[in-house]
């Protein structure tokens, strides 16, 4: 199973790459990608230096245009696929099905990957971003369980990529409107779920109180760990209780199914935190390559690789997810 | 690194020191690191005009983070009391050396409630993000800038580096030698 690593900086590229990372993926430092938050992701500069480093230790570097162009003013998008490939990316994370089109028919050599953000969960979805795009990779929605993977990779042909840790997105991806809402931008177009500039923080009394814009979303009592200021993960009244409606503040960990995963027909294995500084990238990533070599190796995960994770997860709390769980 | 022996003697020099001479020692540090990183200010230049107010936990004075419009550059001084901040960033030295250094995720710290913050999120955030991406080493930046200097005070770090080992093993010494909460000089 290939690793793949995320990237916010250079640093945290060359971290990954020196924690055992086959893979890293990243973006640019525009609304292009996911990931657009104050201060992040590459240049086009930062990227060929990226893509020579790792090229040279014989690793792959996947570059994401996963947001969705807006209408009538696709040329962002376009030049960013353009771009990748003209700077020789080993592939391209794709969500739009005018912008896969548009990759398959200008760089017909360059390997496509459908992005999370396109929530391809079932056979003729796959199967239809496969034929009209030639799609080989296909990163599946956190919706799914390790049943419905390995069916699903029984019967298409391309390649599955699955989150094994990090930040969880409980709805379905590309389609969640929870931060549009709030903050009138949106996570699927402008790249960023509960931006910084509507996020704010207070001490209320002796509790932290997080508000997005301007709505208290959350309230985190002395001792209690914090979490992401998203809508999915805010505390909510409902019949005179405060609690999570969605999601609790909580990040995904899958080092205990790897070896399921891995029967399930798993190509590839995908860390989230694009957003995480280079000393989560190095820790969570030495973690993985051990856990993976310990699983192709002899299928025991080692223990306490597994609990060393805790202190880095949200909330410092973890979960299989839907792996283990039916989606609600 | 987590030194306790380093964080106690930077809290002490923070809380000690004759403002003027601290003053000399804080821009002294910030022109170190922007001259070993001049691409620091880069991924920073969307956010120029940000003032981000740093309070240490056991140091009673007050730091203030400039990115400056004009120059492109971040300045470090003593705030003035009361002195209006964008945003203010709050947890011990050792977080912020962690953060500083890439030691440490600041998400991470986030969660476990080690680094609270307020105000203008986003400067905050493009000013972890920019200093995640330096790899600052905060003592090499500093005997880079020394100059002639720089060999004498590296032996000087090496033996300090050595005392904080020890000093970690046994904490009581570090203890003993700073003890807190360190007095305010203004």
């Amino acid at each position: 199973m290939e690793l793949v690593a995320p990237a916010g900086t250079p640093a945290s590229l060359r971290a990954a790459l020196a924690a055992g990372a086959d893979t890293v993926y990243l973006g640019f430092r525009d609304e292009t990608n996911a990931r657009n938050f104050p201060g992040l992701n590459f240049s086009p500069a930062e990227l060929e230096e990226g893509l020579r480093l790792a090229h040279r230790e014989g690793r792959k570097v996947y570059v994401a245009v996963n947001t969705f162009p807006r209408a009538g003013d696709e040329a962002p998008w376009r030049r960013a696929v353009d771009k990748a490939a003209s700077l020789g990316a080993d592939a391209v994370i794709l969500s739009d099905v005018g912008l896969l089109d548009y990759a398959s028919r200008r760089h017909p050599e360059l390997r496509l990957h459908l992005s999370v953000q396109a929530a391809a969960s079932h056979l003729d979805a796959i199967r239809f971003y496969a034929e009209a795009f030639g799609v080989r990779r296909v990163v599946l929605p956190r919706v799914l369980t390790v049943e419905e993977i390995a069916a699903l990779n029984r019967q298409v042909k391309v390649e599955t990529e699955v989150f094994a840790f990090g930040g969880m997105c409980p709805m379905a991806e590309g389609r969640c409107s929870l931060s549009s809402y709030v903050t009138g931008h949106s996570p699927n177009i402008n790249g960023v779920c509960s931006p910084a500039s509507h996020v704010r923080y207070e001490t209320r009394g002796d509790a932290l109180v997080s508000l997005l814009g301007g709505s208290v979303i959350n309230r985190f009592l002395p001792g209690e760990a914090a979490g992401y200021p998203t809508l999915c993960k805010g505390r909510f009244l409902a019949s005179g209780e405060a609690g999570y409606l969605f999601e609790e503040p909580v990040s995904l960990n899958a080092a205990q199914i790897l070896s399921q995963l891995k029967k399930a027909g798993v190509a590839a294995l995908k860390i989230e935190g694009r957003q995480r500084g280079r000393a989560y990238v190095a820790e969570v990533v030495a973690a993985y390559r051990r856990l993976i070599d310990a699983v192709l190796s002899d299928g025991q995960a080692p223990r306490e690789t597994v609990a060393q994770l805790d202190r880095l997860a949200e909330g410092q709390s973890e979960t299989t997810g839907a792996y283990g769980r039916k989606w609600r | 690194m987590d030194s306790p022996l380093r964080d106690a003697l930077f809290g002490f020099a923070l809380s000690a020191l004759p403002s003027p001479l601290l003053q000399f020692g804080l821009d002294f540090a910030a022109a170190a690191v922007q001259e070993q990183h001049p691409s620091l200010g880069e991924r920073l230049r969307p956010f120029s005009g940000a003032r981000i107010a740093i309070d240490l936990e056991g140091v009673s004075r007050s730091f203030l983070l400039a990115f400056s419009e004009r120059s492109g550059r971040v300045s470090l001084c003593l705030a003035e009391e009361g002195e209006k901040a964008s945003a203010r960033i709050t947890g011990s030295l050792s977080a912020l050396f962690a953060l500083l250094e890439g030691n440490a995720d600041g998400d991470a710290l986030f969660f476990a409630r080690d680094l609270a913050l307020s105000g203008d999120t986003e400067a905050v955030v493009a000013l972890r993000n920019a200093l995640d991406n330096e790899e600052i080493d905060l003592f090499a930046d500093l005997f880079a800038a020394l100059g002639p200097f720089a060999l004498p005070a590296r032996a000087a770090t090496i033996a300090f580096r050595a005392l904080s080992a020890l000093a970690e093993r046994a904490p009581s010494f570090e203890k003993a030698v700073f003890p807190r909460p360190f007095p305010a000089r203004r």
